[in-house]
């Protein structure tokens, strides 16, 4: 399966066998060796038998290996055709995803009193496996529904964390009935919780600005600290995908569909099964919106303790929230004509251009904000969506991963990662200093390179580069 | 005790292969490796114990369940499970598994989210069964 080059940092994958249409991925050079390390770039030809999908199987510049789908994988489906929607595309992390706080306070203040503020963060942001999160329980049933509207209204964060939220929080068409009552009992005690593996919370410092009529618009001001949370919907988000995955299985034999890999599981959406599972997708995505709504919230509450200031004086307010991994029913022109698609993103992120009418009004004229994390120890990059994005409105996710969790370990210790993060400057709490060593630096790509990509390919501008100075490590 | 198994690399996720004389031992042998990426089992007492049946259609969608109910009761209770014991007939598995709570124990592995479909293979070879599952981690 050999991409060739196609120009514009688009590389083509052309149809062979069942592939409906052919693969593009969006790389550098040096990224798309990397890309072909592993067999994400077979898996994207793989996703191109999806029935339904229109124009291309698609990768965006942080694409690896994942399972089904490759990670950075998007595909669109035209609902009206008979498309698809695949569990899949979307992951066992349902609603995965990154939020990012903009402050007034400026790295001074984290030198004055940044251990007082990782104490804080420390003793206050549940990880690790299991149980733990902050919510108390009984939120569970009306997060369900209304998502981050529902915990706003037990006290958690502000009007203005809806606003600037993918969705305003909340997932319309979930609720508790539609995942199972051990999807429930799973994820009942992680409410408000990081998780482990590449989950984090993490102070940055804006660090470079691009455009600045944009930065400022989005709350970004060069010097001004900031803090970015990624996780998604926990155990209630794996147990509901996995319990999808095994009814899907039958039911795609009764619809005739064959795929190449049982993880690419589907059935059209405009079936019962198609739409119980986007019902269920909703759910667990309610409870991801507002599992970030509460961190966020708490991440408030250790600024506040440890500056000895109220949180409604710091200036912590949302520049955005973006989901990673969804599957979305969304119109885009293809061939000429607006479809309603069916349009998966599995490691990618949603970019729309300036002027789309689900934008909120304070930043629809600049284009959505696209959050890129890095990796402890390198940049993460807030990007916006443009118009003519060659792939249905999204961009990458992250960096990517590039070494195994085995390669990794066997390059340096936890303690020896800690070290080198430190020697940074770089301030670390991690939940597990030995699961450190899968997450260093170095077992990611170059974040900077896939931001770069991200803008040559026409898939999202870069607006500001952010880099971190403490790190709350799943 | 990492010989019962092998680690599978992957990209970003976490995988193992693994073999027995039987079917029922080789998705008991892939329910030790899940928990084994994840804590380090030579020090798990038998504290607590579950038992659970599961039937399926085949040999794949045997082994997914019985992980995937393992992992559920793991993460619903924060118990790991060091001990875990198959018994299978006609695609009807019978789990006995004891273990301890994972509150206060350190992480060696990311948890495992879940048991993917990628690449899984459980199926008959010379002399047993093998089975290669990528977990989601």
């Amino acid at each position: 399966m050999e991409p060739s080059w196609t120009g514009d940092y688009e590389w083509t994958i052309p149809r062979s066998g069942g592939m409906r249409v052919p693969g593009v991925v969006f790389a550098s050079p040096p990224l798309m060796v990397q890309a072909r390390e592993d067999r994400a770039v077979d898996q994207v030809a793989n996703v191109a038998h999806l029935p339904g999908i229109v124009r291309a199987s698609l990768a965006m510049p942080d694409i690896h290996w994942g399972y089904g789908f490759p990670i950075g994988g998007v595909a669109a489906t035209d609902v009206e055709a008979g498309g698809v929607v695949s569990p899949g595309g979307v992951g066992f992390d349902i609603c995965c995803g990154v939020r990012l706080l903009a402050s007034h306070l400026t790295a001074t203040d984290f030198f004055r009193h940044g251990e007082r503020i990782m104490a804080e963060l420390d003793a206050r942001i549940p990880r690790g496996a299991g149980k733990g999160g902050i919510a108390p329980r009984d939120l569970l049933n009306g997060i369900l529904e209304h998502g981050a509207r529902s915990a706003l209204d037990a006290g958690f964060g502000t009007d203005r964390d809806l606003e600037r939220c993918e969705e305003r929080g909340v997932s319309v068409g979930g609720g508790r009935d539609w995942v199972s009552p051990e999807a429930r009992q799973r994820g009942g005690g992680q409410l408000g919780s990081l998780g482990a593996g590449n989950h984090f919370l993490e102070v940055q410092i804006v660090d470079r600005i691009f455009e600045p009529k944009t930065a400022a618009a989005f709350g970004l001001e060069s010097g001004t600290l900031a803090v970015m949370i990624h996780c998604g919907s926990r155990g209630l988000g794996h147990q509901t995908c996995q319990d999808q995955l095994k009814v899907m299985g039958p039911a795609m034999a009764r619809h005739g569909i064959a795929v190449p890999d049982r993880q690419l599981a589907c059935v059209p959406v405009r079936s019962r099964e198609g739409r119980a599972y986007l019902a269920a997708m909703a759910t667990a995505a309610n409870f991801a919106w507002a599992n970030r709504h509460i961190l966020a919230h708490e991440a408030r509450q250790a600024f506040s303790a440890a500056l000895r200031t109220p949180a409604d004086g710091l200036g912590l307010e949302l520049v955005f929230d973006v989901a990673h991994n969804l599957a979305k029913l969304e119109t885009h022109v293809v061939d000429g004509a607006p479809s309603v698609l069916c349009v998966h993103r599995k490691g990618a992120t949603r970019a729309f251009e300036p002027g789309h009418p689900d934008l909120p009004d304070d930043i629809r004229g600049v284009g959505q904000p696209v959050l890129v994390p890095g990796s402890m120890g390198t940049a993460s990059w807030v990007l916006r969506g443009v118009a003519d994005n060659p792939a249905f409105a999204s961009a990458a996710h992250g960096a990517g991963r590039l070494m195994s969790r085995g390669a990794a370990k066997r390059r340096a210790s936890g303690r020896d990662v800690r070290k080198d993060l430190e020697r940074a400057g770089i301030s670390i709490r991690p939940g597990s200093v030995r699961l450190l060593a899968e997450e260093a630096p170095y077992a990611y790509k170059d974040v900077d390179e896939v931001a770069r990509v991200c803008a040559a390919a026409g898939l999202a501008d870069r607006v500001a580069r952010l880099r971190p100075i403490g790190v709350v490590k799943g | 005790m990492t010989n019962r198994y092998s680690i599978v690399s992957h990209t970003a996720d976490t995988g193992i292969e693994t073999t027995a004389d039987t079917l029922a031992d080789a998705i008991g042998n892939a329910a030790f490796a899940m928990f084994d990426l994840m804590y380090d089992l030579s020090s798990i007492p038998a504290e607590t114990a579950i038992a659970f049946t599961t039937v399926a259609a085949s040999p794949e969608d045997l082994l997914v369940d019985v992980l995937s109910e393992l992992l559920l009761r793991s993460e619903s209770d924060d118990v790991v499970f060091s001990a875990i014991a198959v018994r299978e007939s006609r695609m009807r598995a019978a789990v006995e598994a004891s273990g301890a709570t994972t509150v206060g124990r350190d992480l060696r592995g990311p948890p495992i989210k879940a048991i993917t479909y990628h690449e899984l293979r459980c199926e008959p070879v010379a002399g047993g069964w093998m089975v290669r599952v990528i977990f989601d981690v």
